[in-house]
Parts: structure tokens; sequence; C-alpha cells
């Protein structure tokens, strides 16, 4: 045991590191180190001497954590002859945010989870049935063409035909129907959808979230309070709403919505954002009778209505931004602004 | 689909104080929307999406008669300066002249494809560029001029929303236009010289 002692002073002399030191401490008082193996030698000891045995290396393990305690010191010492101010701040690292279409699909989520709306989430991947003929677009009909779709190259389904990439989000509507099989029917489906266009307003992939909701006595007016509410929330106070005829084939009566533009607060005059006071939202209407029997819910005694807006453009007109592919073209400049 | 069409175009058949923008802004409120109003020259173009519902409005004529219910609504002027039905009547076009059996052959296969099909024949007709007037508003509307045969067709079908087919007469296999469904993998060559090999089942 001497011997240890007299070895350590001769290793510490080397050291000139705090690593170093780190090393020799291991060596001696780690877990598999020398003083633990002298402890553990203690059942060859015979009973008598044992006490005798345990002091000694209680003694031995003192000197040891002393003496290299006192390089440590000495060592320390030596460093901060170099100036180290530890108040300085640490390094920064760059810290990565959600994408700017995961805030607003969290914003819309809770905007209309107050008025009682479920968020559901359908296949991206559906059959042609779920996209065309469950919204009253029976094989062959014109209305197809409006959507371009890409179909998937697999054999096709006996009942549900051809597999696709859903142009719309609509193909949630008579998927909600039948999971729910009575009204009321409160839904807010949000999924990706696919149409092959890319200009500033179009990309080949996009965001859609559909409302739709059916019950007893539901009207254009509960359409109408809905989407002042969700434009009041979403783009700010004082935001209206009006609605446009058009045509959808799942919606009769159908129409287009606009919001009042907040860049210019409806004036129109030269905005360069709307030019006409208003901005376009997306489509809407109540949900076709023929929509409502497909998803086996009698169109007499239910209505309902349904919209579908796209994600990307209402961030567009909510931030005033002009072209859509920035949201996927991976800039961070862009994206971290969010 | 989207159409375009001009202001002074449409004044030839609606009378109206409403100016190319009143118009845009009322009737995309309550009808058709109109995209765009671009001032082309003396005229302006309208650029209007026509929903699959409303085809009928896919014309001068469609617009005019759309524009006749919605602009009385916000106080403007606006009625039909004629009844395009009686003003082109057989009579009052040919006078005194009087309907030929003509000497081509209509065969419609099943009545359910095609309900009616008419035909005349143009006699001494020669191929020639079109009058400016015509060139002007189909290149205004976004139609190439090609000639005067071909050109007033589209002139037509874009005046009333008739589509209007031209045919060389002494081209047409035994003078005798059959209306049937496409063999499957039937070629035809379209006018842009394209071959399509058709699916079947095509009118």
């Amino acid at each position: 045991m001497d011997n240890v002692i007299k070895q350590l002073k001769e290793n510490l002399s080397k050291t000139s590191s705090l690593t170093d030191l780190d090393k020799i401490y291991i060596e001696y008082l780690g877990r598999s180190g020398i003083i633990n193996d002298l402890i553990s030698k203690i059942k060859e000891i015979s009973n008598e001497e044992k006490r005798e045995y345990g002091q000694k290396v209680n003694k031995l393990k003192v000197s040891i954590n002393q003496l290299i305690d006192i390089k440590k010191k000495e060592l320390q010492s030596k460093k901060s002859e170099v100036f180290f101010d530890n108040t300085l701040p640490g390094k920064t690292y760059p810290r990565g945010s959600l994408h700017i279409v995961s805030y607003a699909i969290e914003e819309i989520t809770k905007i209309y989870e107050k008025i009682g709306f479920i968020r559901v989430s359908y296949p991206e991947v559906d059959w042609e049935y779920g996209a065309f003929e469950s919204l009253n677009m029976p094989s062959g009909h014109p209305a197809r063409d409006d959507v371009e779709t890409s179909f998937i190259d697999v054999p096709a389904h006996p009942t549900f035909g051809k597999m696709v990439l859903t142009p719309h989000t609509s193909n949630g509507q008579n998927r909600e129907m039948k999971r729910v099989g009575k009204p009321p029917i409160r839904m807010i489906n949000i999924s990706k959808c696919y149409r092959p266009n890319w200009d500033a307003t179009h990309t080949p992939m996009f965001y859609q979230f559909e409302g739709l909701c059916v019950d007893r006595e539901i009207t254009i007016a509960n359409l109408k309070g809905t989407l002042d509410y969700f434009a009041e929330k979403y783009f700010g106070k004082g935001t209206k709403t009006r609605l446009r005829p058009h045509h959808f084939q799942f919606t009769e009566p159908s129409f287009e919505v606009d919001i009042s533009c907040n860049i210019c607060s409806g004036k129109g005059m030269g905005c360069k954002v709307c030019k006409s006071g208003w901005l376009e939202l997306g489509g809407c209407g109540m949900v076709h009778p023929n929509v409502l029997h497909e998803g086996g819910i009698d169109p007499i005694q239910y209505t309902g209505w349904a919209f579908g807006f796209g994600i990307e453009r209402i961030i567009m007109m909510k931030y005033g931004l002009d072209d859509i592919r920035n949201y996927y073209s991976g800039d961070i400049r862009f994206l971290e602004q969010f | 689909m989207n159409i375009k069409i001009t202001y002074n175009w449409l004044l030839e058949y609606l009378d109206t104080d409403a100016t190319p923008d009143q118009i845009r802004e009322y009737l995309s409120l309550c009808g058709p929307s109109i995209e765009s109003v671009e001032k082309v020259g003396n005229d302006y173009v309208f650029d209007i999406e026509i929903t699959s519902n409303r085809i009928d409005t896919a014309s001068i004529i469609g617009i005019a008669q759309e524009a006749q219910a919605i602009l009385p609504m916000f106080g403007k002027k606006a009625k039909l300066k004629f009844d395009p039905l009686k003003e082109y009547k057989f009579e009052n076009i040919a006078g005194s002249g009087h309907r030929v059996v003509p000497s081509l052959k209509i065969n419609i296969v099943d009545p359910k494809l095609c309900p009616r099909f008419t035909a005349i024949i143009i006699e001494n007709v020669a191929i020639a560029p079109s009058p400016n007037f015509i060139k002007n508003r189909l290149i205004a509307c976004g139609i190439k001029s090609i000639n005067n045969v071909v050109d007033i067709s589209n002139y037509l079908m874009l005046t009333f929303g008739q589509p209007v087919h031209t045919f060389d007469y002494d081209q047409i296999k035994g003078q005798t236009m059959i209306m049937r469904e496409s063999k499957k993998g039937e070629k035809i060559v379209t006018l842009d010289e394209k071959e399509i090999t058709l699916p079947g089942g095509d009118l």
C-alpha cells in the first residue's frame, strides 16, 4: 500500500492537464480502480485482520483524494491565468420552428373547435367513388374534367373504381356521414390534396380544409354565420364575407365566398392586394340531396352545408404573400419569418 | 371554362347604360363571374367564367340575357335590342328564297345521342381572309383567325353559343353524315394536326 502512494505521487508529478488528472482519478478511485480493488480483497483477509485492513484502505483513499485535490487546484490555478469571463453569453445554435402551414392548421382547428366542429382526418389516397361518385359526379360526368386528377397505377377496385390522389378534401364528406351515421355532423377535415398545377397560386400538393355541417333545419343563414365567425377570428375583427352564386356538383345552391380586404379596409381603390375591396376565399354551398342520400342520410329530414378552402390561400391573404411556391421551396429565410 | 367577349359586340344585342366596369361588378355578384375587363383599342374584353350548369350563358346572347335580368336590379338600363329567334328566322334572311332538300344524307344512329342535326350547304365559297371586324373581334376574344370559313363558325358560336362546324362538301364520303359513338381504338386527326386514338363511346 505504501507503494501505491509512492506511485501516485510520481504519476501526479508528470501530470500537466486536468484531463490527465481525471484519468488518474479513475485509475485510483474509479469503479474498477485500485482502491475498489483493494476493498474487494477484504474477503480474503482473516477476520482478525479485517478491521485493521479496512482502516488502512480508508486512510489510503483519503490520502489519494487529498493528493489529487491538491494537484487539481494547482492545475486549475495555472489555467485561470488566462482570463475567462464566465458572464459572456453562450453560443447560439439555430432553432427550428413549425412550418407556416402547421401553424395555420392549428389556428383553424382551434377556431372551429370553439363552435363544436371536430377535426377529422380522411385518406389522401382514395377511390374514385370517394372523390367523385359519392359527390354527385357519376362516371363520365363532365364536371370531373374541372378537377384534374392524378390516378394511381394499380388495379381498380371492383365497386369503388380507380385509385386517385384526392383532388379536394370533399372525399371526407361521404366517409364522415357514414362514420357518424345519424346527424348532427360538424366536421373540419384538413388534408393534403393534389392537382397537377405549378404557378404563383398553385402547387401540385396543397392543403384544404373542409367544413361540413348536417342537421335538421340547417340553412344558408347558418353557413353565412359560420363563415362570418371564421373570417373575424382568422383575418381580424371587422372582416366581412359575401356570397356569390357559383356551381359545384356536390352543393345546390353553390356559392363562392369573398372576404373584405383588410389591407385597404374594403375600399378597393388602388389597393395592390385586392383591386376591388374583396378577396376570393373559396367555394361553399348547401349539400346536394344526392350527396346526403349517398352518405345514408335522409335529405328530406336533414339539410347541411359544406365549404372547402385552401390553407395556402388563406395564409397568403392574411399576410399579403404573393407566391405560394415559397412555402415548399425550403428556403429558411422565408420560413423563419413565421 | 372561360370565354372572352367584347363590350361593343355585346352592345350590338344589348341596350344598356352600364359601363364595362359596372357590368363586371354587377354580373359577378349575381351571375357569371367576370374575372377581368381589359381595354383593347376602343373596345373592352371581358374574361368570363362559365360554370358547367350555365352553358347557356357562354355567348354574347347568353351574357346579354343575364345582363337584362341583373343590371336593372342595380338601377341600370338593360334590354335586348331584338329577339334573335324572330330576327334570324329563315324567311327574314333568305327573303323570297325557299328551302331546298339538299343532296346530303344525315344518319343519326341513336337519337339519344343527338336529337337534332342541322346542316346547310353553301355553294360558291371562295376561301379568303375574313373581314377585319371579324378578325379583330376573334383575336380580342382569344381565338386565332384562320380564314373566312373557319372564322365565321367561331364567330357564330361566340355570338349564339351554338357550336357550328364546317365541312368540305366534296370531301364527305358518299355525301352522308353519320352521327355515332366512336369505336375503341379509332383514330382521328384534330385541327391542330394531332392524331388522337379514341377510347370508344365518344360522340
